[in-house]
């Protein structure tokens, strides 16, 4: 934490995002639902969510759920706390200062105060002829925030706009060339992969996974090979999903990205479209229809949605026994934003059917699951902090015992490769999908 | 402010809005009082080097201890531009003696904390817990007189506080107790120790910064049983209070136990029905009736442990239900249909078992955002468990609210902790009036608040013996001859 305000902004008086939240049923009423409670801070026993009924041994209590929070150990950096900022903005009551937007953007938008906010979840709004819960959680407020100071261009933080720049003119946030996008591909299989008309299947192979996880990739084409499937990647028309720009409130970054990649996807006539990135399927599965406001011309799935039934039905032959006690990490992206829709069982279903693997819970799972803060544009600012965070879950995975952590999501597996060899911990990483790959 | 940063490092000085916004309103949200700055020591002789820089620059400094309250305010200041000294870094639990049962911790220390602590590495202890949030600080808690819901002593916080450090508004250090002894091996053990006891002044004051306390803490209990005891009618309130001062008196049921009346439960199971009344409060009786009866609550309902060893349990059952007999309109409620209420199985399931949770915020959100407790004390008998509920009735309704509540701890008078719920910012100004009402009209009758949000100070010590007034002035004008510690909190303005 900095003591000293530097660079300032005026408050400009409007903030429209907030105010269609904060205007939802009676003007900035939303903000006051808060009542303090922390419960955003940190799990205790829970009664109202038939999960956690009855458990009276619910093994995560008392722990803290907010990684923010957890690392700087000051309010201001909980949801509560930027609940807070967001008010004082919204009400005119403070101008915006750097070390504000420090704050505002210390957060990986995991969701994990969604979940667990006492306010958003159980209080009727103030509204006597059509009470109903206000359909807006912590999250929500902070990402209309963010969309707000990009539009006055305060916000992001510079890395995340420069990140977002090179998004626009290469279309991935990692400083790499587009034309370099295909390089992982074994340069004689290049030209069948991308040249398929006709492919029932397009593998959306996401920015972290095409430049810096290609293990992943690899090991996905090794699964579709092995089970016959008919693919194609879009190559050169796979742009970044956006998602690095859209969690930051550059929505008109991530806007034409979506607007290209929903047009080449349309011309492809695929049937199907696979991504093993979290974040590009949380793109595809929820924003993408969102902002478009069009039915997507494919279905969207993520790798591990479909191993399970490979597996069932003889298409993958899992024969090689790995002999591995692991663990899972649900990533946030696949999990928690996507709500009902969450991608729980699946990954958990296909290393279960990997003979010789052990899968061991660790205590937080599914939607408690502990945040590696790989994404919402945390870890590019915020780098010393994200990798301690994802440190700290790999302490949980390390107290039970097992020799690997595995994710479905090459943010979180970035977090993680990071963090073991800064932890220098004897544990063995690794992508679902390498693991059915190695047992093929 | 370079002094200060001096002093604590220059990220422990906060100054930005960012960080600021976090003091400035709790839950009351009756006002919202931004400060200059906050610092947060991490140790104690980084608070007396603060509060000598606040003496020799004459600049008010408001304590808090990590910033979580509820109900009684507590984080923000009652004078804007003061400097918050925030103890929440101070958080060490310095000792857990698990032999003769108490703790050494530092004002940051949390409920979560400590449980947390308990459970992993000494599950033969137990910590007394409040209602409210996790992450409210014990220290805090039991300095400010809060109570629990275990048994006696331990449900009365400040009663198990043996020994304390106090760093004095001209930055003195201070041991309490036994520890006026240097080197006293019964600092924690013996509260009293030698010549006049002044514990007490540092609790619900602006006297000192307490910066440790020891608490003693249980012994796990070998066996433990529950119940729920109801009256079907409201006019029965006098029976329930009466039993309740019989049985916690005579140590059959743990003296943390507590009555709700229908709606503070039924706010547990259901939300606010704005459907109902065309949205205004007061709620019809018959409709609180018809939903008590929906959802088998009572109209009172005492949420009772029995603690001791499985024959010392059996037979304090039998003398319960012996006392019982006395009164026929009370009834123990079937223990299934107990437990299908969130309110009922919290209570008797963790609260009484040391673990904090979070069924209770339901009443707290049950008319809107703003929250604030009006606690008169009342003593176990008929009579005054009647004339409460008629004041509380009449004066909420008067203004436009809902009379919940809950008894909470006693031994030989009990808590009323009047919960007040309100639309924010529609109802603030209304709430505001009718908190003030409830406490005057309350007084008028004798029923004193233990416990009250800074906000409203002023009028309690308005009413309070002059004589009083006169000594705890005196104290204050001795040991802050600046008045720079939390001017005006539980004591007069000492500084005309």
């Amino acid at each position: 934490m900095a003591s000293k305000t530097t660079k300032k902004w005026p408050n400009p008086g409007r903030w429209p995002n907030l105010d269609k939240i904060a205007t939802w049923r009676s003007k900035g009423d939303l903000f006051y639902l808060c009542m303090t409670c922390r419960y955003c801070i940190s799990e205790t026993y829970e009664f109202l969510d038939g999960e956690r009924e009855n458990r009276f041994d619910f093994p995560a209590k008392y722990m803290i759920i907010c990684p923010p929070f957890d690392i700087k150990q000051h309010e201001a950096f909980s949801s509560y706390g930027k609940v807070e900022i967001a008010r004082i903005l919204y009400e005119g009551k403070s101008d915006i200062t750097e070390e504000m937007l420090k704050v505002i953007y210390s957060c990986s938008l995991c969701g994990a105060c969604d979940e667990e906010c006492f306010a958003a979840k159980r209080t009727k709004y103030y509204d006597m002829h059509n009470a109903e819960p206000s359909p807006y959680l912590p999250t929500d407020i902070f990402h209309a925030l963010r969309r707000d100071l990009a539009n006055l261009g305060v916000g992001p933080l510079s890395r995340q706009k420069e990140y977002s720049q090179w998004i626009l003119k290469e279309h991935n946030p990692y400083y790499e060339k587009h034309t370099d996008r295909l390089n992982w591909v074994p340069e004689d299989k290049r030209e069948s992969i991308t040249s398929k008309s006709e492919a029932e299947y397009i593998y959306f192979v996401g920015c972290t996974t095409s430049y810096r996880q290609k293990n992943i990739a690899e090991a996905t084409l090794k699964i579709f090979d092995a089970a016959g499937i008919d693919y194609t990647i879009m190559y050169p028309d796979e742009w970044c999903c956006g998602s690095p720009a859209y969690m930051v409130g550059l929505l008109d970054v991530a806007d034409e990205q979506m607007k290209h990649n929903i047009e080449a996807v349309e011309k492809t006539g695929a049937k199907y479209l696979i991504t093993s990135c979290a974040g590009c399927y949380r793109m595809w599965k929820q924003t993408y229809p969102e902002r478009s406001k069009e039915t997507l011309p494919v279905k969207v799935v993520h790798t591990v949605e479909l191993l399970p039934e490979w597996i069932k039905n003889g298409r993958l032959q899992l024969n090689k026994p790995i002999n591995l006690k692991v663990t899972y990490h649900d990533p946030c992206h696949l999990g928690r934003h996507l709500k009902e829709e969450a991608v729980y069982d699946q990954p958990r279903e296909t290393l279960k059917s990997i003979p010789g693997i052990e899968l061991i819970e660790m205590p937080r799972i599914k939607k408690y699951a502990y945040c590696c803060a790989h994404g919402g544009g945390y870890r590019s600012v915020f780098g010393e902090d994200a990798i301690e965070i994802a440190g700290r879950r790999l302490d949980e995975a390390m107290k039970l015992g097992v020799d690997a952590i595995t994710s479905a999501c090459p943010f979180c597996y970035r977090g993680f490769m990071d963090a073991i060899d800064k932890r220098k911990y004897n544990l063995k990483l690794y992508d679902v999908v390498e693991l059915v790959a190695q047992s093929l | 402010m370079r002094d200060l940063e001096t002093i604590v490092g220059p990220e422990n000085v906060l100054t930005d809005p960012a960080y600021l916004a976090t003091y400035t309103r709790d839950i009351s949200i009756v006002q919202e009082t931004w400060p200059e700055a906050v610092v947060r020591p991490a140790f104690t002789v980084e608070v007396q080097r603060i509060m000598r820089w606040a003496n020799k620059y004459k600049v008010p400094v408001f304590v808090t201890s990590g910033s979580c309250y509820q109900g009684y305010g507590g984080v923000t200041s009652l004078t804007p531009g003061c400097l918050v000294l925030d103890l929440g870094r101070m958080n060490r639990i310095l000792e857990i003696n698990d032999k003769l049962y108490y703790v050494v911790i530092e004002p940051g220390v949390t409920y979560r904390q400590l449980v947390k602590e308990f459970d992993e590495k000494y599950p033969h202890l137990i910590l007394d817990v409040i209602g409210g949030s996790p992450e409210a600080s014990v220290l805090g808690n039991a300095i400010s007189r809060g109570v629990g819901h275990t048994w006696w002593p331990y449900a009365e916080h400040f009663e198990c506080v043996c020994g304390m450090e106090v760093v004095l508004p001209t930055g003195e250090v201070v041991r309490t107790g036994s520890g006026q002894l240097s080197g006293s091996k019964s600092w924690h053990l013996f509260k009293w120790g030698y010549g006049p006891w002044i514990d007490g002044i540092f609790t619900q004051s602006n006297f000192g910064v307490v910066t440790k306390i020891g608490l003693w803490v249980a012994p796990r209990p070998e066996a433990y049983d529950w119940f729920v005891i109801a009256c079907p009618k409201e006019e029965q309130v006098g029976e329930m209070l009466e039993f309740t001062g019989k049985v916690m008196i005579r140590g059959i049921i743990g003296g943390g136990a507590t009555i709700g009346n229908a709606l503070s439960s039924l706010s547990a199971n259901i939300t606010y029905p704005w459907e109902i009344n065309g949205g205004t409060a007061p709620l019809p009786d018959e409709w609180i009736q018809e939903k008590a009866e929906e959802h088998g609550v009572g109209a009172y309902n005492l949420f009772g442990g029995i603690y001791g060893t499985e024959e010392m349990v059996e037979l304090r059952w039998k003398q319960l239900k012996e006392i019982m007999r006395d009164y026929p309109n009370l009834y123990i409620m079937d223990r299934d249909m107990a437990l299908r209420h969130a309110e009922f199985a919290h209570r008797v399931l963790y609260d009484h078992l040391g673990y904090p949770h979070r069924s209770l915020f339901g009443w707290a959100h049950w008319r809107g955002g703003g929250l604030s407790f009006y606690s008169p004390i009342a003593p176990f008998t008929r009579e005054d468990a009647l004339k409460m509920q008629e004041i509380g009735k009449k004066i909420t309704a008067k203004w436009g609210f809902d009379y919940m509540m809950k008894y909470v701890s006693g031994l030989r008078a009990i808590h009323h902790v009047g919960l007040l719920t309100y639309k924010v910012p529609d109802e603030v100004e209304r709430a505001r009036h009718c908190f003030l009402d409830l406490i005057k009209t309350y007084m008028d009758h004798g029923y004193y608040p233990y416990r009250c949000n800074p906000w409203a100070d002023d009028y309690i010590l308005s009413r309070l013996d002059a004589g009083y007034l006169k000594v705890i002035t005196k104290i204050k004008r001795a040991l802050d001859p600046n008045n720079i510690l939390m001017p005006g909190y539980y004591c007069p303005e000492v500084i005309e």
